[in-house]
């Protein structure tokens, strides 16, 4: 198939064209995903090289294995979130010097594109984000802050039970009251 | 294993449980229909999380180390399967890497596993890899034209660092899936490699992901022939 045939497909008829080793259907998988994946490497782990690491590792691992998405698991971008997540969260605890970044600091540089460059789907993941984020922002804060400290920063129930001194029952419990108010708000449509 | 409450489920969606813990429900999941149903209504969920975050654009360079490694990847041929399994013929390596392909020749560390027979390929074999590293364990399920190698107890690596897997056969020593293992040392890696004809596949700790060549000898080792 050539580029354009590529680029029509669905995520989920791209994978089978990537499990053939066709590397001009990864190339539109990477033009498609790695945004996303570069942009959570880094809201994790905190630092450009870093997020680099952890965006190039996950997305060559996902070439590697023959890109064997599982629909079970949701999207094809929500699975390849997870596999940038979950490594990202290994190199945290690997390098304990490294503080986990589990507050965004909106006044932070980030790398900017001049705005001519940006595609309309570009546009359209940053807008995407935004409103998500507006959407999020209406959890209770107790229940947004547990959420945050297990996905963004990698910690268990028990290690957040300690650090914010409640008991364990109550961070379950948030965290599962947080996550069904989420779910609700995508039921409404986010 | 009864199916475990919400609040551990939530946990599992998003790794908040410990190691134990997570392992305990992962395989339950596996089997069970409602625990699984439950997390495929979370995931969406999930998902709304990680894209929530500020979006960042990658450099450039990201894209073409990346395309780079998959293009060089993808222009190597296949291999095509054994007419019939038999001992390894031989190896082609990189001059550079002939110190460490030596190594993992000379290992020796080598699993045997009795196997499904048949003569057509492989399928539904489990081969139990050797391992040189007290604690750790790996398997290979080869099932079909895939392949799936599951480690566990793999020790943590420096930053940078993977477990690479080699499969070797009659064209010679290739890179296959490169992996870092989780929290709990567990990890998982298909090895499509290794059902089309493979004679051994290993693991080796390379410094980066992308080593053309393996430069230490073998952690994990399975023979298939």
């Amino acid at each position: 198939m050539n580029r354009e045939e590529l680029q029509r497909l669905a995520d989920e008829d791209l994978m089978p064209q990537i499990a053939t080793r066709d590397s001009l259907a990864f190339e539109v998988f990477y033009d498609r995903h790695a945004g996303a994946a570069y942009s959570l490497a880094y809201r994790i782990v905190g630092d450009r090289q870093g997020a680099e690491d952890v965006t190039q590792e996950a997305l060559i691992s996902i070439w590697r294995s023959g890109a064997r998405y599982d629909r079970a698991r949701g999207s094809v971008r929500t699975w390849t979130l997870g596999i940038v997540r979950n490594r990202a969260i290994d190199t945290l605890r690997r390098d304990a010097s490294r503080p986990a970044k589990v507050r965004f600091d909106p006044e932070e540089l980030l790398e900017q594109r001049p705005a001519a460059e940006r595609t309309d789907a570009e546009a359209m993941r940053r807008e995407t984000a935004r409103q998500v984020r507006g959407a999020l922002s209406g959890l209770p804060e107790e229940q947004s802050r547990v959420i945050q400290l297990a996905f963004f920063g990698g910690f268990s129930h028990s290690e957040i039970a300690q650090m914010l001194h409640e008991p364990l029952g109550t961070i379950k419990g948030r965290m599962r009251l947080g996550m069904d108010k989420i779910r609700a708000a995508l039921g409404e449509g986010i | 294993m009864a199916c475990p409450d919400r609040d551990d489920l939530v946990g599992h969606a998003l790794g908040a449980l410990e190691p134990d813990r997570e392992r305990e429900v992962a395989r339950h999941a596996e089997d069970c229909e409602r625990c699984s149903r439950e997390l495929r209504r979370l995931a969406p969920a999930v998902g709304v999380l990680a894209e929530s975050v500020e979006q960042v654009d990658p450099p450039p360079s990201l894209r073409e180390r990346v395309l780079g490694v998959v293009r060089e990847e993808a222009g190597r041929p296949a291999s095509a399967p054994s007419p019939r399994r038999g001992r390894l013929r031989g190896f082609l390596w990189r001059p550079a890497a002939a110190l460490g392909a030596i190594a993992l020749l000379a290992a020796g560390a080598v699993g045997y596993l009795a196997h499904d027979g048949g003569d057509n390929g492989r399928s539904g074999e489990d081969f139990a890899m050797r391992s040189s590293i007290e604690g750790a364990s790996g398997s290979l399920e080869v099932e079909g034209d895939g392949a799936t190698l599951r480690a566990r107890g793999m020790p943590q690596l420096a930053e940078g660092a993977v477990y690479q897997v080699w499969v070797a056969g009659g064209d010679g020593v290739r890179p296959s899936a490169a992996f870092v293992p989780h929290a709990d040392g567990s990890a998982t890696a298909a090895v499509p490699e290794a059902a089309a004809g493979a004679t051994q596949v290993m693991v080796t700790k390379e410094p980066r992901a992308g080593m053309g060549a393996p430069h230490s000898a073998p952690v994990l080792s399975a023979r298939l022939d």
